[in-house]
């Protein structure tokens, strides 16, 4: 009998083994847990202080047009024009922020958002941004400050993705006074008896969707 | 190993990453961002021309032919040349080419005359107006450096010029070009 069920037993102490590690592990997690919410009878002494007020910052990018800004859509463009419109950025929330960017989101003709290949490679619409440390005079376009080309020219297919207008540190309250140009270049076509060329750059139109964005300034620990 | 503790093993280590990640959890690297976005439309301008009888619907993309039947008379036709782009012209490019005559000579020549600040009197074969020579069919293309606002038109006169010799139906085939050096200059706006 006792031959008989040996090897029961065995593998009974088998199953025991293999769950002992487990059974550890469960009693080490209650342990731990239970020594944080565990009530032990004790002296408790607490010590109130001032309540303290936290508030977070805010972040908040505006935009505001000089002039007409981006309300009025170019129109009878020709190759060769520049149409300058103005805005105003303001970092109007209470953090610093950094790294201001632009993005282009172009749709309708590829001709104005796409450049064309060889021989006639410069044929889309570009854009220029230049910053005015004062304000632009949107009529006359003269900044009577200093001024910096944020965004050399370019064409708007390669500004699907966000480009830096401003890499650094952008103070809580900055305003970047901006220029935003549009330019078709030049190039030539000839029309014969009103027939447009094949690949015409004439009577194209797109939307220019501006997306301009800032993130937060690097977080930081204070000690005081 | 039997596969019982190998289970046991794996059970463990499972509570231990779950309990490692219930305390031990590193803050996630994130930041605000804010946007602001706008959108503009753009359209690119048009420069064209096209020549069509008097008072007709501009057609793009065909020239005007002029049938002529001459019977030893100097008579004149009348058409006119459309701007049909968006800009002003400061100028077009002319061609004016004969058919051969039907009995197979040399049409006489034909001369296309502008009447500038008004419009020939087809009537009266009058011009109130400047009268300048564009082209002639006995010249290649010519430039010329009439202006024509957006919409608006140029009328000519067709006219032969020397002595039809034979009589014999021939056509004329007025093309007329634009290119982009035959408008406004460009420009930079402020607004």
């Amino acid at each position: 009998m006792t031959a008989h069920h040996a090897p029961h037993h065995t593998e009974n102490r088998r199953r025991r083994a293999a769950w002992r590690p487990v059974a550890v592990a469960a009693v080490g997690a209650a342990l731990v847990v239970g020594t944080g919410f565990g009530v032990w009878a004790s002296l408790n002494a607490t010590a109130t202080g001032t309540a303290e007020t936290v508030s977070s910052g805010t972040l908040k990018l505006t935009l505001a047009a000089n002039g007409v800004g981006f309300s009025q859509g170019i129109t009878n463009v020709a190759p060769g024009d520049i149409v300058n419109r103005y805005v105003d950025l303001a970092n109007s929330g209470t953090l610093d922020a950094q790294s201001l960017t632009v993005q282009v989101g172009a749709t309708g003709s590829g001709a104005l958002i796409t450049d064309g290949v060889a021989p006639a490679t410069t044929k889309a619409l570009r854009v220029t941004i230049t910053s005015c440390t004062t304000n632009w005079a949107p009529t006359t376009g003269i900044c009577s400050g200093t001024t910096s080309i944020v965004l050399a020219a370019t064409p708007v297919s390669g500004l699907s993705t966000a480009a830096s207008l401003i890499a650094g540190a952008i103070p809580a309250g900055t305003v970047a006074h901006l220029q935003v140009s549009t330019q078709l270049p030049d190039q030539t076509e000839t029309t014969v008896n009103g027939n447009l060329p094949a690949t015409t750059i004439q009577g194209q139109s797109a939307v220019l969707a501006y997306t301009f964005g800032e993130v937060q300034r690097t977080s930081t620990t204070t000690n005081s | 190993m039997s596969s019982r503790p190998r289970l046991a093993l794996r059970i463990t280590a499972v509570l231990a990453g779950l309990l490692a990640a219930a305390l031990g959890t590193a803050p996630a690297s994130a930041a605000i961002d804010a946007r602001i976005a706008q959108s503009a439309p753009a359209q690119s301008a048009t420069w064209s021309a096209v020549p069509g009888p008097v008072g007709a619907t501009p057609i793009a993309g065909q020239p005007h032919v002029i049938n002529w039947n001459l019977s030893g008379i100097l008579v004149a036709q009348y058409f006119q040349v459309t701007n049909t782009g968006s800009l002003d012209l400061t100028g077009q490019t002319y061609s004016a080419v004969n058919s051969k005559a039907t009995n197979g000579n040399a049409p006489p020549a034909i001369g296309l005359d502008a009447c500038i600040g008004a419009t020939w009197n087809t009537v009266l074969g009058t011009c109130a107006g400047t009268v300048v020579r564009i082209v002639a069919t006995t010249q290649s293309a010519i430039a010329s450096t009439t202006a024509i606002r957006a919409g608006g038109s140029l009328s000519l006169r067709a006219m032969p010029i020397t002595l039809p010799n034979f009589p014999q139906p021939y056509t004329t085939t007025v093309s007329v070009s634009v290119s982009l050096s035959q408008t406004r200059t460009a420009t930079i706006t402020n607004t």
